[in-house]
């Protein structure tokens, strides 16, 4: 970001006219802007995505009313929040009930602002960014205690009480797989650390040795325990406390508990991708020049006859399925039904959907066309940028993943196993690996 | 060389959770990936058969027109469960008119006083012929108890549950309307009349004798 406003500051002279502080206070704008707005959708998906397969592992089929397969459900839930009677009890603390989830949101938002999303995209590459990162992770714990305290609820109580437990101690092996990680990159910084990882991927700290493997396991387990995931969910568990430190709470302020916690699956994921998954790196392609390499052959290759070869390949079976879907849209008037009952009148909005892929890609290709000669260019700025945006994107929502499949398979632990798996095998294990990677650093390093 | 009991149960017990986290995570993952969906998708699957054909139901099929496109049951079900409602299941009670003989039982067997039922006399018919037959389906709670007594089976169960409404007074049906209504309450009051005539008759007779 300080980059970008140098920048700015040098390249334009409206820029100029604002002032330094007011080109960074209108970047800090934008940035944040267009960071809730990312937290605010990743948490909505992730949500979708949860339910989902909840109904999966159910056997059953999870949202598939709003929108195309339910995709919209996630609006429609929280303009419900939003909509609904905002209750707070008449014994309550109102002004620390009242900021208490907005502390908890604020945990979970400002570790965006060092979470990157490529090469350059990032708000801000602190150099201590990852202590910055375990930093504002405590911030849930003062909302979550703030919010059972405030309650006057005994459940809601204990389910703050629980949650401080257990966060303050799973910040310990957290912490200590970071340490790991810092210790093998030989720096904070986040960006620092994904470029330490450079060069495919047996340099991603996941497979460079045994004990930062071991690490990235200590580092998962803690970090589920941290968001209150299952199999860690005691603060919220609905069995003993009903429903934990956010019992009272309805309308948006329940929402905020929601978004974080969701949001909170998506930084949880972030970091474990960066730590260990080699960030925003692709697989195979070692180097951002390589990318580059890559991006201009692609445009080349593309900037040739392939593109009228592949817009009519795409325009095919788009036509195809669009001369299909049409018969199921021919109404019988007289009998009310569909001329053709086939099935597939049951498929049509399948067949349309993906008529409508296949027309889509055809018109993105046909729009090669007129920039042939610019193509090699314009690939080499995708894959430098975009393509990193979605590997890292694409790692963290599998971690996500694995996250929501754990809480849909795992049963809840007991608050003692909780600490015991905390203290007695955590811990212990990560020191192990501490000093494992140490040696293993000076022998092979 | 023996390991301690303790060191050893340590590790005994990282394995074990690690190997049934794992299994357990498969078995979810089958399921949630690999198994047949279960989902009755009520109002796009079918679960009559075809809308029910029962006649005996009141002028409309679904007692609420508003749900009429909602129920067009397009889908046919693939999962493994039986979507079809029971034969047996006590839906809305049906009302077969030709066979009923106003006998009053099913009007006195209801334990709510859900069913009203009014007969009149007709000339040419050996039993009553019902002119009301009213019932409040928003009182009636499927005991059965009328489709037990009835003699004729001119009151049954059918299959049909969308009952759903936003009025109350939508479920209050009258099986008997119109013309044929006005056509038995006109032979009734001829009968009456005749009846009368007659009783007259004799009365003179009696008064000449």
């Amino acid at each position: 970001m300080e980059n970008l406003v140098d920048e700015l500051l040098r390249e334009f002279w409206l820029f100029q006219r604002i002032g330094s502080i007011g080109t960074a206070a209108l970047v800090m704008l934008v940035c944040g802007v267009a960071v809730l707005n990312f937290f605010g959708l990743i948490g909505g998906l992730l949500t979708f995505f949860e339910r989902k397969l909840a109904g999966w592992t159910n056997s059953r089929r999870g949202p598939n009313r709003v929108g195309p397969y339910g995709l919209v459900q996630f609006v429609a839930d929280g303009l419900k929040l939003v909509l609904k009677e905002d209750i707070i009890p008449a014994a309550a603390d109102r002004s620390y009930f009242k900021f208490a989830p907005y502390l908890v949101l604020l945990g979970t938002t400002l570790s965006f602002v060092v979470i990157p999303f490529g090469p350059t995209l990032i708000i801000s590459d602190l150099n201590v960014g990852v202590f910055y990162l375990l930093a504002t992770g405590s911030f849930t714990v003062v909302g979550l205690i703030m919010a059972g305290w405030a309650s006057n609820n005994k459940w809601s109580l204990l389910g703050g009480m629980r949650s401080a437990a257990q966060i303050i101690s799973y910040e310990i092996p957290n912490a200590l797989a970071i340490l790991l990680v810092v210790l093998m990159s030989g720096t904070m910084s986040m960006q620092g650390i994904i470029r330490a990882q450079a060069g495919g991927m047996h340099h991603w700290f996941l497979f460079s040795s045994p004990f930062s493997f071991l690490a990235f396991c200590i580092y998962f387990i803690s970090a589920v325990a941290e968001i209150n995931r299952i199999p860690f969910d005691i603060p919220e568990a609905e069995s003993e406390l009903v429903a934990g430190y956010n019992i009272e709470y309805s309308g948006m302020r329940f929402g905020a508990f929601f978004a974080a916690e969701f949001g909170n699956i998506y930084v949880v994921s972030a970091v474990a991708v960066t730590c260990f998954f080699g960030g925003w790196q692709l697989p195979m392609l070692g180097e951002t020049e390589d990318l580059g390499r890559v991006g201009a052959a692609v445009g080349r290759f593309l900037a040739g006859p392939a593109v009228l070869m592949l817009v009519m390949i795409a325009a095919a079976p788009c036509a195809f399925l669009a001369w299909k879907a049409s018969r199921a849209f021919i109404w019988d008037m007289r009998r009310k039904r569909p001329l053709f009952p086939s099935r597939f009148v049951r498929l049509n909005s399948e067949l349309l959907f993906l008529a409508f892929v296949f027309a889509s890609m055809a018109l993105f290709l046909a729009l090669h066309l007129p920039l042939r000669s610019r193509l090699p260019v314009i690939y080499t700025l995708i894959f430098v940028y975009l393509l990193p945006f979605l590997a890292f994107f694409a790692k963290a929502m599998l971690i996500s993943f694995v996250i929501l499949w754990w809480r849909w398979t795992l049963p809840r632990l007991r608050v003692d196993q909780l600490m015991g798996v905390c203290w007695r095998y955590l811990i212990p294990i990560g020191f192990v690996c501490l000093v494992g990677q140490g040696v293993w650093l000076c022998l092979f390093g | 060389m023996k390991v301690p009991e303790g060191i050893r149960k340590y590790f005994q017990n990282i394995y074990e959770s690690v190997t049934t986290i794992a299994v357990g995570m498969w078995i979810t993952f089958k399921t949630a990936f690999f198994e047949r969906k279960v989902t009755i998708q009520y109002p796009s699957h079918d679960v009559m058969e075809g809308r029910p054909k029962e006649a005996a139901l009141p002028s409309h099929t679904s007692l609420n027109p508003t749900f009429e496109p909602l129920l067009g049951a397009s889908q046919k079900y693939r999962g493994p469960l039986n979507p079809r409602v029971a034969d047996r299941y006590r839906g809305l009670l049906g009302y077969d008119e030709p066979k009923c003989i106003s006998c009053l039982l099913c009007e006195q067997a209801c334990p709510i006083g859900v069913i009203t039922v009014k007969g009149v006399k007709i000339e040419g018919r050996k039993t009553k012929a019902p002119v009301t037959f009213i019932i409040d389906y928003a009182k009636c709670m499927f005991c059965g108890l009328c489709v037990e007594v009835c003699p004729t089976d001119a009151i049954f169960f059918t299959r049909q549950f969308e009952g759903a409404t936003y009025d109350c007074r939508n479920l209050i049906r009258e099986f008997i309307g119109g013309e044929l209504r006005r056509e038995r309450l006109k032979l009734a009051e001829e009968a009456r009349k005749k009846a009368a005539e007659d009783r007259k008759e004799k009365e003179d007779e009696g008064r000449s004798l």
